[in-house]
């Protein structure tokens, strides 16, 4: 303190002046109008400060005069000086009383001088020690002004903004609340430590530091305290810390220049260290608008306030780009491959985080989790107590500058999942070892610079050597030179990086940009580098955490015994593979039974079922069909989790008939959950009633065990009150298509490739195993795009020693496609290829075989005659002969097989039937393979055969002949006799035509056999021939008639069984009501009915039946 | 109104257009009054069915041709149920066991027990026995002509056998040596012209005969046929001209585009086209076996006599590999490859000599 009042002793009262004056005008160079007000206030403050200084207030105030009017403040509007200062103080009693002050001392003001005007010449003219030692206490312990200071200050502001129409204006008022905001939680502050002397002491700090070029009363209130200074500084270092901290942000609003001037003024520096300064001051103003400026919040606004319109333009269109930007951002480029490393629950704990950017591999909510998990907390934007800034690609620039500004630690993914790792293995470390606390300190502090060390670092003595370091600085660096000055920072700075206290930091840098300039720029620099160098240093003596963390591997046996498939199961939705993007089935199912209850209520109507975007909020199921291995179960199970339903599956495994659906499910579904308990929670959500019925594999549910499962399970859909999830692999099998009608129908499809390779990539890379991404291509086609399949595939490599050799595997892989089931369209193609010949082995070839042994020899049959071989032209036909021939033998000894199971021949079919016609006709195949026709042809021939027996079974009494003969001989002339009559005599040959019918006992749907064994390829239906009305008679005078017949007609008779058996039995009566109706059903009646008067008459007298033919 | 073929079927043994010396022995066996198992045997439309017909009424009178249908249900010792129809009188019964395919071994076993062991309960003035027809015996499998053998001896003494076949090589020697075997012999084409005669006077038209040669030619000495074939023309055209078209089975029609397919062109492709048509014969119950001959006909005109030699061996061989094996259009196709590749060799040494 001597020496301060010495050097203010020596400053002479004159030269301050002058420079005071050179100051001003440097300023109004500058001609914005926001400075002038600024340096309005810095005027009042003089003013209050020095009374010579205020003589030159008129000179100043020459400059401003000018430009009041521009400002648009009549009140302002100086008539002398003493008014305007006094305008001024009434204009804003809060900001004068901040500006007077710029601190503690403005309370004090505030109470003595209501009415503002005089206390400034009070000041001056009384002595003003009186003034301070009665306002210390009093103003501020007793005083509730300050807790309303707030919301005046909203009035005020609202106010001032009211009046002063110019945005610089309002501006600068806002900053100055802001400053006065913290001056208030100063006093607070002080209230707590409750110590009278402390704010004494700060006061005068205050007071000296900004009024050291006066040598007036306010030197004499620090003189005065100092002696209250050497009682209480010790007992109140925390305090003081702090205070000085605060005290140092809010000094540096306004008075840092007034500060750096006066010392400047000390140092005796002349004019032109000042315009140096401002120069650099200029200088660094448009370095602002780039992130990377390190500034203090109020230089910032200051020179905020000295840009242009032209640049406020500018930078507004940036941040427009940038919001654009935002906008289009795309997501995580490799979701899901890389995996949140398994942490202790508090591992993260005092951490803060603030994530920015798009990052790699996760998604945002994904880390937040994450980092919750572990016990941090997520902030959302980047202040004071935030410890790290998780930045990813483009992060956003404000808050990295801020963040740099502020200090705060920016890591990337990699370096924070490193971080979990490291932290939470020493956390294991220190329980396992059973290590004291100090040594798990230690090594936090030198990771992680975990909050923990924050908060110590106040209390080691450290921040007191900061502190005494601080208020050295602002108080000697008067006299020490540069270079020493830049020596007491460094260690300052020392203490400040190791403790990483962002406000010590930001003061000193205060401090630092303020007193000594550029060039300690370099020394922080310098300094940051051997902080880190101390770092390293400090790990390498803890730790070989990457020891640690391997033993701690080792004593994990549970995850290396898990299979592949279940240790990288996606553990969030955001993991399944090729579920990303808004039409994905996840978000479908997602959004389905999200609404599920909601569209209960609604009663959607019956979706068209072509209709696209359908949400099926019509269905209360959902069917889930695909390929095996692409994730259905994963999917359904992660967001049934994500959406807190409770999920009751029922699989293959379990016995789902008809009662056991009915009793069981229906059961399951009414009742409410009690899982939460379980799981330990108590709380009102414990108890939930949000199931989902899961109904995994369901095109397994057939045979005995299952039956009418699916029935059931139909009807369980109709009338369910939650959701359903049905699961199938083939959703248009025969025992899918009654259930898919009442089903939200959501089809999987196979991952892309390059899907699947990246997450596999990302496996490879946690299980260290290395192989080449075109070989893991390769595995994954040939593993059809199976996930599972492939990851099977994978662990099974990953044992192979000889791994490293990349060639290897290439073959491998092509030899795992060869383990793939091929359908029979590839195989057959397969059989005819001289190129595939090439390199196949004859078991190769006979493999081809086996794929389908039932179809092959049909499929090889059926397209043998397509295959163009390689050989000479006039060869062809005897490779085509030659592979017929072995064809036909393939065939006998399939009868073989079949006839007398002799499976064991097989292999020789394989041969006769694959094998050799493979290669009599290698070649390449010309056309598209075709599905044997054989199958159909046969079917169609059976049905001939069909119903030529039937034929010959009705004729047999009037013919002789066996049924080949009927085909023979019989079917075309017996049509001939029938149809011919009517197409010459029309109506009139009606009966001839129904007298053939009935001498042969044929009924009317045998002649449509008739005509369908006669009718050959490129021949007419002579029936079409027939005038419709011919027909139509026919077929009356037919039913009319009534014949005879002496066999039972097989179908009408079982039609009849299957309707109603009771009818049987009845009376005639029964039966004679039926014909009226003029149903289509009646038809079959009526015939019915005549068949049942026809059979007791044949049965009563069998042998008369042949005499009815007597008839024709 | 029947077709002429049933309508003027002989009653009579005595009465039957042909063969009429066997009838006479028919005759005498049956009034002898010991009656073997028979086992009649020839082409089809040579009037087996007529004379077993004949013999019945022979045997019995009238009452046995008072015919009705009846089903029958069997339960195969796989618990299938199956039924076939049976047409039977008082004193006999006729079934084809065919009809149901491999399981013709239980209809044989059950029928013909069941028979067996009801006696005759009127015996004074009839047959101590009953008589049992089975149709085509030559294609029952070989399990049930086994079936067979055995229960022909044991109920001798209540039932007859009548065995119908068109080919006894395809009946195991047990039961041809169990059984006196009448070979009836397809009707010559004077025969059947003279029949057709006769039925054509009955209907009272005049027959050319010219016209009636042509269609016994063309019925390929089938008499069912030839009297089907006879009544088509007669629809066709009437008064009968002697030059009149004779209508031919359309499958005989569809057998001779196929070879002259063969013939105009050998390639795959053609060999593809061909497969179609067969399957069209196969689907219409066209017998393989009649593909196969008359394939075999019409290709072998083309040829000269070294290489009918070969086309009859390999036509040989593949219909014997179609007899045992299952799918009969393997069989066709081979032999139509097999064909194709040998004419094309033959045409192309053939046209190499000629240049």
């Amino acid at each position: 303190m001597n020496i301060i009042n010495k050097l203010q002793d020596d400053a002479g009262e004159t030269n301050s002046s002058t420079i005071f004056a050179v100051l001003f005008e440097e300023f109004v160079k500058k001609e914005t109008p926001s400075k002038q007000f600024e340096i309005e206030v810095f005027v009042v403050i003089i003013g209050a400060l020095d009374k010579r200084i205020k003589a030159y207030q008129n000179d100043i105030r020459s400059f401003f005069k000018v430009r009041k009017p521009e400002d648009g403040d009549s009140d302002i509007i100086p008539e002398s000086p003493q008014v305007q200062i006094k305008n001024k103080a009434k204009r804003s009693r809060r900001k004068r009383a901040l500006s007077d002050d710029s601190d503690e001392s403005s309370p004090k003001e505030k109470v003595k001088k209501k009415s503002g005007e005089k206390g400034l010449r009070t000041k001056e003219d009384e002595s003003s020690k009186n003034t301070l030692k009665e306002v210390k206490t009093a103003d501020l312990f007793g005083n509730g002004v300050i807790k309303r200071s707030e919301p005046l200050l909203k009035k005020h502001k609202a106010t001032e903004s009211g009046i002063h129409s110019d945005n610089e204006f309002e501006m600068s008022l806002l900053e100055l609340d802001e400053i006065e905001e913290q001056n208030t939680t100063n006093c607070s502050n002080k209230k707590e430590t409750g110590n009278a002397s402390i704010t004494d002491k700060i006061v005068a700090k205050e007071i000296q530091k900004n009024d050291s070029p006066s040598k007036s009363n306010t030197h004499s209130v620090s003189s005065k305290e100092e002696h209250l200074l050497p009682k209480n500084e010790k007992t109140n270092e925390v305090a003081n810390s702090k205070e000085t901290k605060k005290k140092i942000a809010i000094d540096s609003s306004c008075v840092d220049n007034i500060k750096t001037e006066n010392n400047d003024i000390k140092e005796g520096a002349k004019k032109a260290d000042f315009s140096e300064f401002i120069e650099s001051h200029d200088n660094i103003a448009p370095k602002e608008n780039t992130p990377k400026s390190k500034k203090r919040k109020l230089d910032k606004s200051l020179n905020e306030s000295v840009l242009t319109d032209e640049e406020k333009h500018e930078r507004r269109s940036m941040s427009a780009a940038l919001y654009k930007n935002y906008l289009n951002r795309s997501g995580p480029k490799h979701l899901g491959a890389k995996e949140l490393p398994q942490g202790s629950p508090d591992c993260l704990k005092d951490c803060a985080f603030v994530l920015t950017g798009v990052l790699d591999s996760f998604e945002k909510e994904e880390i937040a989790n994450a980092i919750t998990n572990f016990g941090g907390c997520v902030k959302s934007s980047v202040t004071k107590k935030v410890t790290h800034v998780l930045a990813g690609e483009d992060a956003g620039p404000a808050k990295m500058a801020k963040a740099q500004e502020l200090g705060i630690k920016i890591i990337n993914e990699d370096e924070f999942l490193q971080m979990i790792t490291n932290l939470s293995n020493n956390m294991q470390k220190s329980k396992v070892n059973e290590i004291s606390e100090p040594p798990k300190k230690h090594s936090k502090k030198n990771y992680t610079k975990s909050p923990t060390d924050r908060k110590m670092s106040p209390k080691t003595k450290t921040s007191k050597v900061n502190n005494q370091n601080e208020s050295k600085i602002d108080n000697f660096s008067k006299q020490i030179d540069v270079s020493k000055s830049g020596i007491k920072i460094e260690n300052k700075y020392d203490c400040n990086l190791e403790s990483k206290s962002n406000r010590d930091k930001k003061a000193s840098t205060d401090n630092n940009k303020s007193e000594v300039e550029k060039e300690l720029n370099k020394d922080i620099i310098s300094n940051d580098k051997i902080v880190e160098d101390n770092n390293d240093q400090v790990v390498d003596k803890l730790g070989k955490p990457e020891n640690c963390s391997s033993i701690l591997k080792s004593s994990e046996q549970t995850p290396s015994s898990m299979l592949w498939v279940d240790k990288y199961k996606p553990q969030n939705v955001k993991q399944i593979i090729g579920q990303h993007g808004a039409a994905s089935n996840v978000k479908k199912l997602s959004d389905w039974l999200m609404k599920w209850y909601a569209n209960r209520k609604a009663k959607l109507p019956k979706p068209n079922p072509w209709a696209k975007n359908d949400d099926g909020g019509y269905y209360k199921a959902a069917l889930l069909s695909g390929p095996p291995g692409v994730g259905k179960t994963t999917t359904v199970s992660l967001v049934c989790k994500e959406l807190g339903f409770d999920v009751v599956e029922f699989n293959a495994s379990d016995t789902r008939n008809k009662t056991l659906i009915k009793e069981q499910i229906g059961e399951l579904l009414t009742t409410t959950s009690l899982s939460a308990y379980a799981r330990g929670d108590t709380g009102k959500q414990a108890v939930t009633k949000k199931h989902v019925l899961v109904m995994d594999e369901v095109d397994g549910m057939a045979g005995n065990e299952d039956r009418g499962g699916l029935q059931e399970l139909i009807g369980l859909i109709k009338s369910t009150s939650v959701p359903i999830i049905c699961m199938c692999n083939d959703r248009n099998s025969q025992k899918m298509r009654s259930l898919v009608n009442y089903c939200y129908d959501l089809r999987f499809s196979r991952p892309r490739v390059d899907q699947i390779k990246s997450a596999m990539m990302s496996i490879c890379f946690k299980e260290g195993i290395k192989i080449p991404p075109d070989v893991l291509a390769q595995l994954i086609t040939a593993a059809g795009q199976d996930v599972r399949q492939t990851l099977h595939l994978m662990s099974v490599w990953a044992i192979d020693p000889k791994l490293a050799d990349a060639e290897r595997l290439r073959n491998e892989a092509k030899n795992i496609k060869r383990d793939i089931k091929l359908g029979p369209w590839e195989a057959v193609r397969k059989v005819f290829s001289a190129e595939e010949h090439k390199n196949m082995s004859i078991n190769d070839k006979s493999d081809l075989f086996f794929y389908d042994y039932s179809l092959a020899p049909l499929f090889v049959q059926e397209n043998y005659l397509q295959v163009v071989p390689h050989c000479p032209k006039d060869k062809v036909l005897e490779r085509v002969s030659m592979a017929a021939d072995s064809i036909s033998l393939g065939d006998l000894v399939e009868a073989r097989i079949r006839g007398s199971q002799a499976w064991h021949l097989l292999p020789v079919q394989a041969m006769y039937s694959s094998v050799i016609p493979g290669h009599a006709m290698a070649g390449h195949v010309a056309g598209q393979i075709q599905f044997p026709g054989w199958l159909g042809k046969n079917s169609r021939a059976s049905k001939m055969q069909r119903l030529g027996q039937e034929i010959h079974a009705h004729t047999r009494l009037s013919t002789s002949g066996s049924k080949s003969s009927i085909f023979l001989d019989y079917c075309t002339h017996l049509r001939d006799a029938v149809v011919t009559p009517m197409l010459k005599d029309k109506a009139d040959g009606i009966s001839q035509s129904l007298d053939v019918l009935e001498s042969y006992h044929l009924l009317r749907e045998d002649l449509d056999s008739l005509i369908e064994l006669s009718l050959w390829p490129g021949q007419r239906n002579p029936m079409i021939l027939v005038e419709s009305k011919v027909k139509a008679a026919m077929t009356r005078a037919y039913n009319k008639r009534a014949s005879a017949l002496p066999y039972a007609p097989a179908h009408v008779r079982r039609a009849r069984t299957s309707r109603d058996t009771a009818l049987d039995d009845d009376d005639e009566d029964a039966t004679d009501e039926l014909p009226d109706d003029s149903d289509p059903e009646a038809d079959a009646l009526i015939k019915k009915k005549k068949t049942k008067d026809d059979k007791p008459s044949t049965k009563e007298k069998p042998s008369t039946s042949k005499e009815k033919t007597r008839k024709k | 109104m029947s077709l002429w073929v049933d309508k003027h079927r002989p009653k009579d043994l005595m009465k039957l257009d042909f063969h009429k010396d066997q009838a006479l022995r028919l005759k005498n066996l049956v009034q002898q009054s010991d009656f073997p198992h028979l086992l009649v045997y020839g082409p089809s439309g040579a009037g087996k069915k007529t004379r077993i017909m004949c013999l019945l009424r022979e045997l019995y009178g009238s009452g046995a041709e008072r015919l009705r249908q009846e089903t029958m249900h069997f339960t195969t010792p796989s618990n299938k149920k199956i039924e076939i129809m049976t047409v039977s009188s008082n004193y006999h019964i006729e079934v084809n066991p065919t009809d149901v395919g491999i399981h013709d071994r239980v209809v044989i076993m059950d029928l013909v027990k069941n028979v067996a062991q009801t006696h005759q309960i009127d015996s004074s003035g009839q047959r101590e026995f009953k008589v049992v027809i089975l149709n085509e015996v030559d294609d029952l499998t070989k399990d049930a002509q086994h079936a067979l053998r055995r229960t022909m001896e044991k109920y001798v003494a209540t039932c007859r056998l009548i065995l119908i076949a068109n080919s006894i090589s395809r009946v195991i020697p047990a039961i041809r040596s169990r059984c006196l075997t009448i070979r009836v012999p397809a009707p010559t084409e004077n025969e059947i012209a003279t029949v057709l005669h006769t039925v054509c006077k009955k209907e009272g038209l005049s027959l050319p005969s010219e016209l009636a040669m042509r269609i016994a030619k063309c019925a390929d000495r089938n008499l069912r046929r030839a009297l089907l074939m006879c009544e088509a023309c007669k629809v066709q055209k009437y008064p009968f001209t002697s030059d009149q078209k004779v209508p031919e089975p359309d499958w005989q029609q569809f057998i001779r585009e196929i070879a002259s397919m063969i013939l105009t062109e050998q390639s795959p492709k053609k060999l593809g086209e061909v497969r179609q048509k067969l399957y069209e014969l196969i689907i219409h119950g066209i017998p393989p076996d009649m593909i196969f001959s008359g394939l075999l006909c019409e290709l072998v005109r083309n040829c000269d006599m070294s290489m009918k030699c070969q086309v009859a061996n390999h036509a040989a061989e593949y219909e014997h590999r179609m007899r045992l094996g299952n799918k009969p259009i393997f069989h066709l196709e081979a032999f139509v490859a097999k064909f194709m590749a040998i004419y094309k060799k033959f045409v192309e040494e053939s046209l190499g000599d000629a240049f």
